[in-house]
């Protein structure tokens, strides 16, 4: 799981993962899926949704907590 | 009338709650400003992406064109994938720079320019009236769908009232909690809140009108989908079908709502202006996402529900509203109306608010700043900003109005959308490209917004009725290559596909060439780093210059012309307030001389805070309008630079780049060293915790040891080996040895070779097996042998193996006696019982004889009862042959009457028929010896008949006949009757019957006793049956009219009168005899009371009556009076009384 986070939270993994819905969400695989039931469609859309809900969580925990970018800590100096 | 009352409350009621809600928010609640802080509801305030178009248009996309809708909601969660990147970058931007509006962002990029924000604002503009416009019909509609549905009347009115509520209640929410003052943060907690509840409440609303439709309506998605499937409604379910070119338009929108998400002024200010902290964009991640998958997973069942049901097409955008309507669940309407209500204020009112922003900042005060005569307006920012919202807010009305249904109106959603992804090149430059410049961007964004304008707009307002169509099919004076729809020629079938091509082609073309036309200033190049290196730049970039001391310039003089200029635009305390913050934040102690760095590092601060206002350019352009730096200093300033550079031996730029390397390196060790005391904090706070730990550590020993050490049990540890580690005191003084040498052997060194056996065999059960045994056993103690209780546990490590053993035992020798003694008392409870036992066995014989002796008693009593009972019907059958005997020689007179004369009629037949066979012989003879003339033989009949008498004997023989069967007939009656009543009848024979037929039987029986003493008179009237024994209640009947003779000294009268009375028959006999004495009456129902003389009666004629009648339930009553008479009156309960 450790590993998997660790991959999912690299800049890369979002340029990459952001290309793999691009081409999943778009002609042909929408079509492939269109040649069987109608609803079929209308499964595979939602479960790729919620797949991509599962891939950001999983993105989510590896997600640097980032300091106070406002906090300054240095000293007076007038 | 009652729902629009209703309606009009809830909303109000509604709209106070999230007044509420905000206000305390704003004012500090601690668990609300906790709750606006928070990354989910953070997350939640971004549904703000689902307007009215989402709400109800997407049901009415989904009806009309399938499965496409859906694009705009993946785009967003697939360009969400991109965030940890870009909007990490935005944020922190915005961050350090106090960004307040995506104009003020890409200005803030482009060398501060005021123009480009300028157009970016009016961008925003166009496309956001309309926009507005749009959910205020959706809101007004909705309200007169719900207010029509109830009540049928004009709602006109309610309407005009509805619009100008909903309308002066977000212009009061938006000024109150969106512009209330000139934020340099520009964040509203309050309002950012409630826009998260609002995106809450309008997803549960669609949540529950989508599970009624799918669920209560429909059996599911499948039932849905296979009814679909089978209608006219079956495309709804594709995304492209055969027509491959939906997919370049599916595409196509999911560029578009990729681009609106991010960089819609709405979005941007609640993903950005409105993060707090970069750790958020964690959470909304997935957050958001599922909120998207949830809002949009009843669409389609909705759309297809809305269809099925018959509702039509047209009407697709409301189906959400009117589906509960038309199942007539009102009360969900309502809901839904209230999630319609939350989509499009929320939106109205952050875009109204956003955009207010941008057109005061970036507008209005470069307009003010232009001329000097126009400065006393700058104070009044803040009421423009005011304005400005009630302005948005009334002219997205307005259009509402002008517009209506028109074509441009229902697609300015999609156009908006267009407008907006204009700023995605300029903006994804600016993150990324070093080269863009503001020439670049200001070429890309006009050029782009151009041929937004006119391949989309301009058709969409043509197509609204406001231009020649000829225009679009001709082309403007006639040139057919500038289309508006298809330029140069290309024919791109959806108009949508078509204006996102060419905008962007020439926005981004322009925006390259542009960038690449001139190399980029050093403003530019500045913007550049702070935007394409914001994530590895410092958070707060100060001019840093640790060699420069020299303290020379007063402060007060500058902050007075600071002031001086602030003042312009704030009041006097706002801002103090700004300026003590920059010198907060610089640690520049107020009545200290600052060297000109610190001067130039105040200037820099102050821009940054007044950006929060007025946005990067006019910040920007106000503070270099102030004369903060002396000439002098200005000079001073350049020979600080200059000796840098000379002292680096370094070019302006690789100055630039130097001071860019040590703020990164100053950063990095700051960061360093924050960290390295977070952590130096960690491992005290780990230290503190382990010398707590440590310290309990020795008090749980200290009190394990006291434990043990006081128990008054034996505790010892043993290894694998059997050798002990450990007992206590008392362990060892049972031994009578010291602990300490206890420690290391073996019971073979204390107990007997065969004891120590034993318990060595005890300790390895224990060992082998892992398991805790108990057991008792004899143990020597002190040299006593006692019993002791012991249980021997294993000892394990950490990963189970077991590494010896713990023991413990107590002395239970005294409890060993006890129980002893328990057992012999136990045996001599047991002996006892067993006697007691024998002595109980005994006495229940006897009883048992007892109860033998009993049963046969009550076999005797059984038997005398039967007897009696037996004896009492022989007394009854008594006194009836007793009545009989009585009635004996009446009857025979009765008898005797009619046989007297039907022997005299017997005697006259006899005599007659020898004169009728004389007759007879006479014609025989006559007729066998002369054959005489008719004549002569009628004349001798005549006078045969004479002689014989024949005529008078045909008259008189029937008439005998008659009396005789009149006899014969009276006496079978006096029989049948009378062997009717002496018969021996059971109790049983009980039957439904008529009282008047028995006291006819009971009369006939006794007429002949009576009639000579008395005249007997009936009065029977019509009556119901009763359940009886006819012959017991003829008994009855006998018995009083005998004794009513009898009383009767000489001849009277008695009188039979039947009649129903109140559920009851009721037999009344009454005689003026000599009647009876009160003390006759008390006894006359007496067994064997009589009056009578000694053989006379039996005495028990009313007793047996009385009797019988209680038996029939009936009751009888005696009035008699001496001398008068007697009237018994008799009553029966009627057979079958309802």
């Amino acid at each position: 799981m450790k590993k998997m986070i660790k991959i999912f939270s690299q800049k890369e993994f979002c340029f990459f993962i952001f290309g793999v819905y691009a081409i999943l969400l778009t002609w042909p695989f929408l079509s492939i899926f269109e040649q069987g039931k109608p609803q079929t469609v209308f499964y595979y859309l939602f479960f790729m949704w919620a797949l991509n809900i599962f891939i950001l969580f999983i993105m989510s925990l590896g997600y640097p907590r980032l300091k106070e970018s406002t906090k300054n800590t240095k000293k007076p100096r007038g | 009338m009652l729902s629009i009352f209703i309606i009009i409350i809830v909303f109000c009621l509604y709209m106070g709650a999230m007044f509420v809600l905000a206000l305390k928010t704003e004012r500090g609640s601690p668990l609300l400003r906790r709750w606006s802080e928070h990354p989910f509801m953070h997350a939640c305030a971004l549904g703000i992406y689902c307007t009215t178009w989402t709400y109800y248009g997407s049901v009415g996309n989904a009806a009309t064109s399938g499965l496409l809708f859906l694009t705009f909601y993946l785009g967003p969660t697939m360009v969400i994938f991109l965030w940890p990147v870009i909007l990490r970058k935005m944020v922190r931007i915005k961050h350090n720079y106090r960004i307040t509006s995506i104009a003020d962002f890409i200005s803030a990029r482009y060398s501060k320019s005021q123009a480009l924000a300028a157009m970016v604002t009016v961008i925003a503009l166009v496309g956001v009236i309309p926009y507005v416009s749009l959910q205020l019909r959706a809101t007004f509609n909705t309200f007169k769908i719900l207010a029509m549905h109830s009540y049928q009347g004009d709602i006109f009115i309610w309407e005009q009232y509805m619009a100008w509520l909903i309308i002066g209640l977000m212009i009061i929410f938006t000024i109150l909690f969106g512009a209330r003052r000139l934020d340099p943060t520009e964040t509203h907690k309050g309002m950012i809140l409630s826009v998260a509840v609002q995106s809450l409440v309008q997803l549960a609303a669609l949540l529950c009108v989508g599970v009624f439709v799918t669920f209560f309506i429909f059996h599911g998605f499948d039932d849905i989908f296979t009814r679909l499937a089978s209608s006219q409604f079956s495309e709804m379910i594709f995304v492209g079908g055969k027509d491959q070119g939906n997919y370049l338009v599916w595409a196509t929108y999911l560029v578009l709502s990729m681009s609106a998400f991010m960089f819609l002024p709405r979005q941007f200010h609640v993903a950005v202006v409105e993060n707090s902290e970069e750790k958020n964009i964690g959470m909304i991640l997935w957050v958001f996402p599922l909120y998207m998958l949830l809002i949009n997973i009843f669409l389609v069942p909705i759309a297809a529900g809305g269809l099925l049901s018959g509702l039509p097409v047209a009407e697709a955008d409301s189906f959400v509203l009117r589906l509960p309507l038309f199942y007539n669940n009102f009360w969900l309407a309502v809901i839904v109306f209230l999630g319609g209500i939350s989509a499009a204020t929320s939106m109205i009112m952050i875009s109204s608010m956003t955009v207010a922003t941008m057109v005061t900042n970036h507008i209005l005060l470069p307009v003010l700043n232009f001329s000097p005569r126009l400065d006393f307006l700058k104070k009044h920012l803040l009421k423009f900003r005011w304005l400005f919202i009630a302005f948005f807010i009334l002219s997205g009305y307005h259009f509402e109005k002008l517009l209506k249904q028109s074509y441009m109106l229902v697609n300015i959603g999609l156009i908006s959308f267009a407008a907006v992804l204009q700023f995605a090149p300029i903006i994804i430059g600016a993150l990324y490209w070093r080269r863009a410049n503001r020439r670049g961007a200001l070429m890309g964004l006009i050029g782009g917004f151009l041929l937004w304008f006119y391949t989309l707009l301009f058709p969409a307002i043509i197509k609204s009725g406001w231009g020649s169509p000829a225009i679009l099919v001709k082309g403007p004076w006639a040139i057919t290559w500038l289309r508006p729809e298809q330029l140069i020629g290309i024919n791109i079938p959806d108009n949508m596909v078509h204006a996102v091509f060419w905008s962007l082609f020439v926005n981004i073309t322009l925006f390259v060439s542009g960038s690449l036309s001139r190399a980029n200033t050093a403003m530019e190049e500045r913007g550049a780093d702070i935007f394409v290196d914001a994530l590895k730049m410092s958070s707060s970039p100060s001019l840093v210059s640790e060699w420069l001391e020299d303290r020379r310039i007063e402060l007060s003089h500058k902050l007075d012309l600071l002031m001086k200029v602030l003042e312009k635009y704030f009041d006097k305390r706002t801002a103090e307030a700004m300026v003590n913050e920059c010198l907060d934040k610089n640690h520049i102690d107020v009545h200290n001389k600052i060297s000109v760095i610190q001067l130039a590092e105040l200037q820099n601060e102050l821009e940054k805070t007044l950006s929060g206002s007025l946005g990067s350019a006019s910040a920007h352009q106000v503070i270099n309008s102030v004369s903060l730096f002396t000439e002098s200093e200005s000079r001073e300033l350049s020979r600080v630079y200059a000796k840098i550079l000379s002292d680096l031996k370094l070019s302006p730029e690789e100055l630039i780049s130097k001071i860019d390397y040590h703020r990164e390196r100053e950063k990095l060790i700051s960061q360093h060293a924050a960290e390295l005391e977070e952590t130096i904090r960690e491992l005290d706070h780990e230290i503190h915790v382990r010398s707590l730990t440590e310290k309990a550590l020795v008090e749980s020993e200290y009190k394990y040891r006291i434990l043990v050490e006081n128990l008054p049990q034996r505790i010892f540890r043993k290894n694998l080996d059997g050798v002990y580690t450990y007992c206590n005191d008392v362990f060892a003084a049972d031994l009578q040895i010291m602990r300490q040498e206890i420690v290391g052997k073996t019971d073979y060194d204390f107990f007997p070779f065969h004891v120590a056996e034993r318990y060595r065999e005890d300790d390895l059960k224990v060992t082998d097996a892992g398991e805790t045994l108990d057991l008792e056993e004899k143990y020597l103690l002190k040299g006593k042998e006692k019993w002791v209780y012991t249980i021997k546990s294993p000892i394990k490590d950490e990963e189970g193996q077991v590494i010896g053993l713990l023991g413990i035992f107590s002395d239970i020798t005294d409890k060993k006696k006890a129980q002893e003694q328990l057992n012999q008392s136990k045996q001599e409870l047991e002996v006892r019982v067993k006697e007691r036992t024998i002595e109980l066995i005994e006495a229940n014989k006897q009883l048992h004889h007892k109860i033998s002796e009993l049963e046969t008693t009550k076999s005797e009593l059984e038997d005398a009862y039967i007897h009696l009972k037996e004896t009492k019907d022989q007394l009854f059958q008594v006194e009836k042959l007793a009545s009989i005997g009585q009635l004996a020689a009446g009857v025979a007179h009765e008898i005797n009457n009619p046989i007297g004369f039907i022997k005299n009629n017997i005697s006259m037949f006899s005599e007659y028929w020898k004169l009728l066979q004389k007759y007879i012989d006479e014609i025989r003879r006559f007729m066998r010896s002369a054959r005489k003339s008719p004549q002569e033989q009628r004349q001798w009949m005549e006078e045969l008949e004479a002689e014989l008498n024949i005529e008078y004997i045909e008259k008189d023989l029937p008439s005998l006949l008659q009396e005789s069967q009149e006899g014969t007939r009276r006496i079978q009656k006096i029989i049948t009757d009378l062997k009717s009543f002496a018969r021996k009848e059971t109790d049983e024979e009980f039957k439904e019957e008529d009282l008047n037929k028995i006291v006819e039987v009971a009369i006939t029986i006794v007429n002949n006793e009576i009639k000579n003493k008395c005249e007997l008179t009936k009065e029977l009237a019509g009556l119901p049956l009763i359940h009886c024994n006819a012959q017991k209640i003829s008994q009855v009947i006998i018995n009083l009219l005998i004794n009513a003779s009898q009383a009767m000294k000489e001849r009277g009268a008695i009188h039979i009168e039947t009649y129903a009375e109140e559920g009851y028959v009721c037999l009344k006999i009454t005689d003026n005899g000599e009647g009876m004495s009160r003390q006759v009456i008390k006894k006359m129902f007496d067994p064997f009371f009589t009056t009578k003389e000694v053989g006379e009666g039996t005495g028990l004629g009313l007793s047996i009556s009385f009797d019988i009648i209680k038996k029939h339930k009936g009751s009888i009553e005696v009035q008699s009076e001496v001398g008068k008479g007697t009237t018994f009156l008799i009553k029966f309960p009627v057979a079958h009384n309802p």
